[in-house]
């Protein structure tokens, strides 16, 4: 009998073979991205293969420095202290209900795992889009979006979060993860060029977890009502938690008024502190008031809102104004 | 077509299943023409052979088999076919005339279809409606069938009236009326059935003999009321037939409904009464009088069914009880009525006073309520249900109880009545006389009570009765010294009490020669004049109170002396200090005495002086142990207390320096807590001997939950090392002395950084072990 057609049944098969052989041969040869295999879990390395970017911002990031910073290490003892473990290296997060300690690759800090390895899967918050994806990946926006998923360590910093009644206050990742838009991975040598061309850019978070990220409109405002020569100062927080906030170390913003155009140079005239601990913080929302009468002589004023690391070292400056004295 | 087989010379005319349908109805008839022609022979002759009662129920179980078997048979024919036939000669049996009448009078006479005796005949006349059930039979003869037709469903229908409707007239009257039809219908077949004529002039024979008796027997036992009693199940009762005499059956029947209550309450107004009031015995029965009341049960019965004995008497809201079971019924219900006639009457009573029956003894109208005292098991004790106490309006106590009833309730004048126990007096002087000669009013319970007259029994209570309380040494004094009989040997109950003075001086003498102003009362008590029973206290009645070692000087010391204290001068008394005591300061000190000192001592203890409220710095309880040295330094034999430091930091120089980093002359970087909290937050004040637990509570406060760990954490720290470190210092202090001591400086210096500068602490410590470690 004469076939009209060449077609066989083996024919059809043949390309979903080769597609199974495919997939089945990456997955094979990309297992250790998701493998945890006793104490190992996925090093941050593996990951900023191709997830350059991301990489690199998190290599600057605290989160990176978590377990290495010495006031870490000096805080805890040099790691005696086994309750502080586990939030500066944190074992993936998916069965835990509370963060636990990793036994491997603690000087990684706060590292992918942490937060993205899920059971065989790493899971996020964007749907992947990309020709071949080496690892499996499991879509879960809502919980990567919620300040929840950073307060299980950022715990007092979430507490004063969930208080304030803030309308739209922004979440965590609104702030201290900036808003980016790029590829989620970036190419490294000429095949990898080809399958990045591939995938499309999105609206993805650079993962610095700036502690003073840039803001359009300032959150933390000052401001400086006179009474003759009696200056009230006024520090307005607007952010969705204290000011400052954070649970453990030395946590303290400043306010420091300076005569600008003293005779010889600037001439310190006051400093208050606001301190986390003992009630000093201003809460999300709130406004704290001093007085100063200014000396005469002073023509112009000086104020800047700093925030001091341990020793008064690592100082930054949250925001600075120059008052002209009436 | 049957083929009926002959055998030898009989005919058999039917069939099996034929014989079978004419039995099925055959006994059944018989048995209700029998029990039925029973009940009403037995009723008109007034005798009874077989009960009534068994009769009816085998004639009513007769009458429905018989109504099932008739049933049976016209579905029986409705399905074979035979039902045309039946209908055909019922019409027939309808369209009868009189000359069929004639003809039928003939029958038994030979000219009739029952005349011919040929067998051939008749057996061609059965053959032809062989195939019908036997019921057909009869439409040979058409009387028979006209009255089968009109008087069965009649009969049926009046029967079943008479078991559902009882009582009602309409359908007993048919029903014994088709008592004729029946037997008519009876004696025609049973004349069609036999063939032989000879047979059937014995049964016209047999049958009139039956008459005649059944009608003479009628005759000579009672004709007179013989429709009465065809139609009654029995006899009236007397009365009823009395009443009803003009009235007929239907002063109480209805044609078709049963006799209603409304003909018996019409003549029974006190039932009616009773019954519509809903009070006494029938008040609480509902249903139909001839429930209880069924009448016809001849001339003498009972129909009131009433049982003296057995009644219950509740039923009647009168529950019989106590004595009152013992009572025959005649007692109370053998009444004379307004008729004037005296007999026993139960409807429409009422006994609600027991005066109804029984006499008042009391003599006196509100006595009459008997229930107050007795009850239905007795009038007398120990039945008697009075209390006096409870009951009368004077209440028996003390002696009362003990005295006879007689002695206030006089036996009555005259015989016939009780005691007089109405309007007896309840004033104490209705039966008592006054020895006070009335002088303390009427009034005797103001001080006499029921238990005697005299003695402790007296409810008088001078501390609460009179204007004179008798207190201290007054109760012991006899009555009589102050209230004087009349004469001496009198008794104390006519003495003088009232109007009587009450001041100290209307008895007793002033020793004080009227230097004091104030009333004996002041100072003096009932009790004793002098002593400790004075009730003058220096130090509320005097200007200068007797405190701490004053009170243990004696009066005389200030009170210059006289031969009796009572003598000695009261008035004008040194009160300063100095009047009396030496200033060991020389005058140094400007202040009054009092502003330290006062009369508890001089020294020590008694001294006033009170760090907290005299001095700049408060001893808190941080500081509470401390001896007065521990601040004070002794200089030569004076003591400094000025000037003393105040501030934490003065005294407290190891953590002062600490905080800032500097321990045995090394300098590190200060601790966060600088500046920024100050001592009292951690060491509160108020707390001696601050427990771990509570620093631990003191991190918390201002850090958080985690703080808490953190102390025990580093607490358990440093001790660790500390307790390494003073491991090798045991071992050194054997081999190397001079060493062993510099390191126990070491060691020191550490431990007094504490948590002042935590990672000072740790780095003293680490460099102490390493130290001693590598050497």
């Amino acid at each position: 009998m004469r076939s009209r057609t060449s077609w066989k049944p083996s024919d059809l098969a043949a390309p979903f073979v080769l597609l199974a052989m495919l997939t089945l041969s990456l997955s094979c040869t990309m297992r250790q991205l998701t493998r945890v295999e006793g104490d190992s879990f996925p090093r941050a390395a593996a990951c900023g293969a191709c997830h350059v970017e991301i990489h690199r911002e998190w290599i600057g990031s605290p989160h990176a420095r978590a377990w290495t910073n010495p006031h870490y290490r000096q805080a805890t003892d040099n790691y005696r202290f086994q309750k502080c473990l586990s939030c500066h290296a944190p074992a993936p997060q998916y069965t835990a209900t509370r963060p636990a300690v990793r036994t491997t690759g603690r000087e990684t800090g706060v590292t992918c795992v942490s937060c993205h390895l899920e059971e065989g899967t790493l899971a996020g918050p964007i749907d992947p889009d990309g020709l071949v994806a080496p690892h499996p990946v499991k879509v879960d926006p809502a919980r990567y979006r919620d300040s929840r998923f950073c307060g299980r360590c950022h715990e007092g910093t979430l507490k004063q979060w969930l208080a304030s009644d803030m309308p739209d206050r922004s979440t965590c990742q609104d702030c201290h993860m900036p808003a980016v838009h790029r590829k989620m991975t970036q190419a490294t040598g000429p095949m990898s060029r080809v399958i990045v061309a591939f995938e499309r850019a999105a609206d993805q978070k650079r993962h610095t977890f700036e502690l003073t990220p840039q803001w359009d409109e300032p959150p933390v405002t000052v401001s400086v009502a006179w009474a003759g020569r009696a200056a009230t100062v006024t520090v307005i927080n607007k952010l969705p938690h204290n000011l400052p906030t954070g649970d453990f170390g030395v946590r303290v913003v400043a306010v420091e008024v300076i005569d600008i155009a003293h005779d010889g140079g600037a001439r310190p005239l006051a400093q208050w502190e606001l301190t986390r601990s003992g009630g000093g913080a201003i809460p999300a929302g709130q406004a704290k008031q001093w007085r100063l009468v200014v000396p005469d002589g002073t023509r112009e004023l000086g104020i800047r809102l700093v925030r001091r690391g341990r020793d008064g070292a690592d100082a930054v400056t949250i925001f600075e104004m120059q008052v002209p004295v009436p | 077509m049957i083929q009926l087989p002959l055998k030898n010379n009989s005919v058999s005319r039917f069939v099996p299943l034929e014989v079978a349908y004419h039995l099925s109805q055959a006994i059944p008839y018989l048995m209700l023409f029998c029990t039925g022609a029973a009940m009403l022979g037995q009723r008109l002759t007034g005798t009874t052979l077989v009960g009534h009662r068994v009769l009816s129920i085998v004639h009513q179980i007769a009458g429905l088999v018989l109504v099932v078997a008739v049933a049976q048979t016209l579905i029986v024919s409705l399905v074979y076919g035979g039902f045309r036939e039946l209908l055909k000669r019922m019409r027939k049996s309808l369209s009868w005339g009189l000359r069929d009448l004639v003809w039928a009078a003939k029958v038994p006479f030979g000219s009739g279809p029952g005349g011919d005796t040929s067998s051939g005949k008749v057996r061609r006349v059965l053959r032809r409606m062989a195939f019908v059930p036997s019921l057909v039979i009869y439409a040979e003869v058409p009387i028979a069938y006209f009255f089968m037709v009109m008087f069965f469903p009649v009969s049926v229908a009046s029967g079943l009236a008479m078991m559902f409707v009882p009582s009602a007239l309409g359908p007993w009257i048919v029903h014994v009326v088709t008592f004729v039809p029946a037997s008519i219908f009876l004696t025609l077949h049973l004349y069609r059935a036999f063939v032989y004529r000879k047979t059937r002039l014995i049964q016209m024979g047999v049958l009139l003999a039956i008459g005649i008796i059944v009608a003479g027997a009628v005759w000579a036992c009672s004709f007179e009321g013989a429709k009465e009693r065809a139609i009654a199940p029995g006899d009236l009762y007397a009365g009823h037939a009395e009443a009803t005499r003009a009235g007929g059956c239907f002063t109480c029947h209805r044609w078709f409904q049963p006799p209603p209550d409304s003909a018996c309450l019409d003549c029974h107004p006190k039932i009616a009464r009773v019954m519509a009031q809903k009070v006494g015995y029938h008040g609480q029965q509902t249903g139909p009088c001839r429930d209880c009341h069924a009448d016809h049960q001849g001339r003498q019965a009972d129909i009131r069914h009433f049982d003296g004995a057995g009644f219950n008497h509740n039923l009647a809201r009168f529950p019989i009880d106590g004595k009152h079971r013992r009572v025959s019924c005649r007692a109370c219900h053998l009444q004379t009525g307004p008729d004037g006639v005296t007999r026993t009457r139960y409807i429409g009573l009422r006994f609600e006073a027991c005066t109804d029956c029984h006499i008042n003894v009391h003599n006196d109208p509100s006595a009459a309520d008997c229930r107050r005292c007795h009850s239905v098991e007795g009038w007398r004790r120990p039945r008697l249900a009075f209390d006096h106490d409870r009951d009368s309006r004077f209440r028996l106590e003390g002696r009362h109880v003990d005295a006879t009833c007689e002695k206030c309730h006089p036996p009555a004048a005259s015989a016939g009545s009780g005691p007089q126990l109405y309007g007896v007096g309840a004033r104490c002087a209705d039966c008592h006389q006054d020895p006070h000669r009335q002088t303390l009013g009427a009034d005797c319970q103001r001080c006499h009570n029921e238990s005697a007259w005299t003695g402790r029994a007296v409810a008088f209570r001078h501390n609460r009765d009179s204007r004179f309380a008798l207190r201290g040494a007054h109760p012991t004094v006899a009555c009589e010294q102050c209230h004087k009989p009349p004469k001496p040997g009198a008794a104390l109950a006519e003495a003088t009490f009232r109007g009587l003075a009450t001041d100290c001086a209307a008895c007793h003498k002033d020793p004080h020669q009227d230097t004091l102003a104030a009333a004996c009362t002041t100072c003096h008590s009932d009790t004793r004049w002098t002593g400790k029973d004075l009730l003058f206290q220096h130090n509320r009645d005097s200007e200068y109170p007797l405190l701490g070692k004053h009170r243990a000087v004696a009066c005389a010391k200030c009170h210059k002396p006289a031969p009796r204290l009572a003598d000695a001068h009261f008035v004008d008394t040194p009160s300063r200090c100095a009047d009396c005591h030496r200033d060991p300061h020389l005058g140094k000190i400007k202040r009054d005495c009092t502003a330290c000192h006062d009369e508890k001592g001089w020294k020590g203890n008694a001294l006033r002086f009170t760090h907290n409220r005299d001095s700049a710095f408060k001893i808190d309880a941080l500081h509470s142990g401390l001896s007065c040295v521990a601040c004070h330094e002794k200089q030569g034999d004076t003591t400094r207390y000025k000037p003393t430091p105040t501030v934490c930091q003065q005294c407290h120089l190891t953590a002062a320096q600490s905080l800032p980093g500097q321990s045995a002359g090394r300098i590190d970087k200060p601790d966060p807590h600088l500046g920024r909290a100050t001592c009292v937050q951690c060491h509160a004040p108020a707390v001696n001997s601050p427990t771990p637990d509570r620093y631990a509570r003191t991190c918390q406060n201002c850090h958080n939950a985690r703080y808490r760990d953190l102390y025990f954490d580093w607490t358990k720290s440093l001790a660790d090392r500390e307790t390494r470190a003073r491991k090798r210092l045991a071992g050194l202090q054997r081999d190397n002395a001079p060493r062993a001591a510099a390191l126990a400086r070491r060691i020191a210096a550490a431990k007094a950084v504490g948590l002042h500068n935590i990672q000072l602490a740790r780095k003293l410590w680490d460099d102490i072990l390493a130290e001693s470690s590598s050497k």
